[in-house]
């Protein structure tokens, strides 16, 4: 098939609302991938319908698994990088020197292009987008056009570097005329200070300006000596100002999608993390990751050198209830379930070992504003109504994360109304990850109950692990006596003694 | 171009800060410097390094003879090396951001005042470099008159007026990268007459408009990298003869410091001698107390012992002369290792690796939890930096505490340290630790001595330490007028 696009194929994508970047700290995960582009930045917010588009890039990321291709892939974009960025300027230089940096920005191209293809041509590689895109390349590279543009631009540079001349500065005064082998000054400096312990110097003669009105004044001197070089040069700016290949160009600018995003967690990986290329399951029924981590905290831990604390889901229900103590890692759980799915589906890696994820149409978040305490009431009122519109809009494909709501109200109405909330989301069918307090939650029928981990020895230490078990804050407070001398035994003790 | 009169170690040990304090150097070295913080500083590094070779002191025993010999030349040296270093200071590096021209100027400054310098010294020493027979000097004017003689330095003075391009900037140049200009290399400037015969060949000129400013800015540009090199090439020559300056300033100035407190001492009425390095025995005759000495203006208690051990314990009664001894051997052994003489009539001594010392300090003799806490931590410092063939001082120790407390652990330090090879001179009031030793092969006694009428000479002689309280006695002698009973009932 005739290669298009390394990024899409003919099916569409969900028009989508993303409220839940926010709450997922996506945005920041975002913007630190793309490293702030726009035209990028997009690309995360159009999510794939089909499972086919989804599998077409995760051929793709597959392919690049193997660091030789991605290597090769990698510098390929870096250079073609540096050449757009030239090409952009090439207006605002001045005369010859514009052709001058522009014949090299032919060079440069021809050997990323040609490098390129030597790389990918013994590559294993499986995706149909990159091994498309090799055969495309190797008949470029073995067309006329390409062949003439690239002999040429070698030919003129050659005659131009091999030029020597000498400049004299006499107060004002530029002169320059051939040279005619003299030799340096310096040696002889070197020898007549020897008794001065001198060594050699061949340290920095580059003059550290940029190009300047009097170097192009000097190549205009120059013009009127090598009169055949700078005529040629000129021309060949003139003949070839749109070389770069269309096709070339926007598979550039698409692989920034897939290099960033290795970029971004690849530091993730050598803190020894793992990533995976989850199953999607368009049905959303098998859902489940192992050692998953949450993007944004790993991404901070991997820079303060402090571990990683990873966590396994198997959904046997479609909703989870996650209790334990405060700081308990609970709410970066959730995050980090929201974070895969939304990543899956855009056909990226994901955080995790290994994991099956639903196809979902929505993720919906909802956490809790720690802001505006001032009004409980009006408080508790705007979380029901987020609440029922999230719900209205769910699906049975739908993904809601929920974090601390009805915190406003009673305890026992957060119970009473928690339990009627939940019971509706499990009416509609759609996967539901809530975190709460309440013990109670937790214990309804058809709700899978995890808990957030303390150290037995240590009730302060966290271990931020979190696993299926029966909601149980007592559990907690046990230890905590323990550690105090407050437990039944211990005061029991102490009364007999 | 190296000279050798001494090597200057830069880096002063952990404890010179200890030394300083507890072998009363400041008044010492003070007297060396006169008012010179220069020849302060100088002093200090010298003497607290010290060096462990015996051929290296016996080379620098004979340049500080030739320059007690002949102080005034050696002083005038000081002088010129001095003057012209602070003149070469405010020449060089005054410029913040790197202008390779700049500094191809002032480099150039700097070896101008070298070549002075070499001018002047020779003056001063003229013909009496005969009056000098140590190696040191002999090296040093070799230099001066041979290696830098008249005709290198011509040929040197003239690489020098090229330097200044009266004639222009020539370089040879490439177009390299864009097109920009790169690998500027500089040629020999020419002569106005051989500049004429290149002019035929064909060339091209531009002449900078008056207005541009930006452009002259950029030639100046230009004109830096087409000589970055050489300056870089130059500096390096001027870097080296700013080296010489100060390194041979530095060397004398210590000599100057000798000559200085040499004389001192001398009005003072002191001896001074050579030390000599034995194997392991320490023997002098009338050493004393240098910084004792300075303070009181001479007439200082003189000792005169033959240790044969590497343990000497030093027993006796307050105020009767023994950290004095204690100091006087510390100085000696110090000075020994810097190549100077030492305060005595007459002293051999081995040559030590290390000296430390461990002195009881005001604050620090009390008995608190946080002193003796910060006494161990010390003498863990001082025992660390210990080397073989060290030496040890310790004066009190362990006062912070409780005497068996105290004696246990100083015994222990000892032990460690005397069976490792390292020589101990502890002075104690604790005798339960002077009679731990009293059978010791390995151990020397001293004490402070005293009259048959009971009176104090502060002179340290060999004896063994007795149990009686002079303590009690002086407490007497102060409260005798009231009622007490002797501590012996």
């Amino acid at each position: 098939m005739a290669f298009k696009s390394i990024l899409w194929t003919e099916d569409g994508t969900f028009s989508n609302e993303h409220n839940f970047f926010a709450d997922l700290n996506l945005e920041q995960v975002i913007n630190e991938i793309t490293k702030g582009d726009q035209e990028l930045k997009q690309l995360f917010y159009l999510p794939l319908k089909s499972s086919t588009s989804i599998a077409y890039r995760q051929k793709i990321f597959e392919d690049l698994e193997n660091s030789k291709t991605l290597n090769s892939i990698m510098a390929f974009y870096t250079k073609i990088e540096k050449i757009d960025k030239q090409l952009q300027y090439l207006d605002k230089l001045y005369d010859y020197q514009r052709e001058g940096v522009f014949i090299e920005t032919v060079i440069s191209y021809c050997n990323a292009l040609i490098d390129l293809a030597a790389d990918l041509s013994n590559a294993p590689l499986k995706s149909t987008g990159l091994a498309d895109f090799r055969d495309f390349l190797k008949t470029y590279l073995e067309s006329h056009e390409f062949t003439v543009l690239k002999i040429n631009a070698e030919k003129i540079r050659s005659s131009i570097s091999s030029i020597k001349f000498i400049i004299t500065i006499n107060g004002g005064r530029i002169t320059v005329k051939k040279y005619n082998g003299e030799n340096g000054y310096n040696n002889e400096i070197v020898s007549a200070f020897s008794k001065f312990g001198v060594r050699e110097v061949n340290g920095t003669p580059e003059v550290r300006n940029n190009f300047n009105h009097i170097e192009a004044n000097i190549l205009k001197l120059l013009a009127n000596i090598y009169i055949n070089e700078f005529y040629t040069l000129k021309e060949f700016y003139k003949q070839n100002k749109n070389f770069i290949d269309q096709i070339i160009y926007k598979f550039y600018k698409e692989v920034r999608f897939y290099l960033f995003f290795i970029d971004y967690i690849t530091p993730l990986k050598l803190g020894g993390l793992s990533f995976c290329l989850p199953q999607i399951d368009p049905n959303c029924e098998k859902v489940f990751g192992k050692e998953m981590f949450d993007f944004v905290l790993a991404k901070k831990l991997i820079k303060e050198n402090k571990k990683i604390v990873t966590n396994d889901f198997y959904l046997d229900e479609r909703i989870v209830v996650i209790t334990g103590p405060n700081s308990g890692g609970k709410t970066t759980f959730a995050r980090a379930f929201g974070q895969m799915h939304a990543f899956g589906r855009l056909g990226l890696p994901v955080p995790g070992r290994a994991a099956s994820l639903c196809l979902c149409d929505h993720i919906f978040t909802h956490f809790e504003i720690v802001e505006r305490v001032e009004n409980l009431t009006g408080k508790f009122e705007d979380d029901l109504v987020r609440i029922r519109q999230i719900i209205d809009k769910s699906t049975e494909k739908s993904v809601l994360i929920i974090n601390e709501m009805l915190s406003s109200t009673s305890i026992y109405d957060a119970k009473v109304i928690g339990k009627q909330i939940l019971e509706i989301i499990k009416g509609k069918g759609a996967i539901c990850v809530y975190v709460t307090f309440i013990d109670d939650l937790a214990k309804i029928k058809g709700v899978l109950s995890m808990v957030a981990q303390v150290d037995p020895n240590d009730p302060s230490i966290r271990t931020y692990k979190i696993v299926v078990q029966e909601a149980s804050s007592k559990a907690y407070t046990d230890v905590l006596a323990r550690k105090y001398g407050l437990s039944k035994e211990m005061v029991l003790r102490r009364l007999k003694a | 171009m190296k000279v050798s009169l001494l090597y200057i170690n830069e880096k002063l040990p952990l404890n010179a800060d200890d030394l300083i304090i507890d072998l009363g150097l400041n008044q010492v070295i003070e007297t060396m410097a006169g008012n010179d913080k220069f020849i302060f500083d100088t002093c200090t590094k010298v003497l607290l390094t010290g060096v462990n070779d015996e051929t290296e002191i016996a080379y620098r025993h004979d340049v500080l003879v030739d320059a007690i010999n002949n102080p005034s030349i050696v002083e005038q040296m000081y002088q010129i090396l001095n003057d012209a270093s602070t003149k070469a200071r405010n020449r060089l590096y005054f410029i913040t951001k790197p202008h390779p021209i700049y500094l191809l100027y002032e480099s150039i400054s700097v070896l101008e005042i070298f070549i002075e310098v070499l001018g002047k010294i020779k003056t001063v020493v003229g013909d009496n470099s005969v009056y000098f027979k140590s190696e040191g000097f002999r090296s040093f004017f070799k230099i001066i008159f041979d290696e830098f003689n008249l005709q290198y330095i011509t040929m040197v003075m003239n690489h020098i007026n090229n330097l200044r391009f009266n004639n222009g900037i020539t370089f040879r140049c490439e177009i390299g990268s864009g097109n920009k200009l790169v690998n500027y290399i500089l040629l020999k400037p020419d002569s106005k007459k051989r500049l004429a015969f290149l002019r035929k060949r064909e060339e091209y000129s531009y002449n900078l408009p008056a207005m541009d400013e930006g452009g002259a800015q950029i030639l100046d540009d230009m004109r830096n990298a087409a000589v970055a090199d050489t300056a870089e090439i130059i500096k390096m020559a001027a870097d080296n003869a700013l080296g010489f300056i100060n390194d041979t300033k530095a060397q004398i100035a210590f000599y100057v410091g000798c000559i200085n407190l040499h004389k001192k001492m001398k009005d003072l009425g002191e001896p001074t001698a050579i030390p000599r390095i034995s194997k392991s025995s320490v023997k002098f005759k009338g050493l004393y107390d240098i910084s004792l000495s300075l303070a009181i203006k001479g007439g200082t208690v003189k000792n005169s012992l033959e240790i044969e051990k590497p343990l000497v314990i030093v027993t006796g009664p307050n105020s009767g002369g023994k950290s004095t001894l204690l100091r006087s051997l510390g100085q000696a052994q110090l000075m020994l290792r810097a190549g100077m003489f030492v305060p005595a009539e007459y002293y051999e001594g081995p040559l030590l690796k290390t000296i430390n010392t461990h002195f009881r300090r005001g604050e620090s003799a009390k008995m608190e939890a946080g002193n003796f806490e910060n006494e161990l931590v010390h003498i863990k410092a001082a025992i660390e930096n210990t080397a073989v063939h060290g030496l040890v001082l310790l004066n009190e120790p362990f006062s912070s505490t409780n005497a068996i407390e105290a004696t246990e652990l100083s015994r222990q330090i000892i032990d460690s340290l005397i069976e490792g090879g390292v020589h101990v001179v502890v002075v104690t009031h604790f005798y339960e630790l002077a009679w731990e030793y009293i059978k010791d092969p390995n151990a020397v006694f001293l004490k402070a001595e005293r009259k048959e009428d009971g009176t104090r000479t502060f002179r340290i002689v060999p004896g063994e330490p007795s149990f009686t309280s002079y303590g009690e006695e002086i407490f007497l002698k102060v409260f005798g007028d009231l009622k007490v009973h002797k501590a012996a009932d």
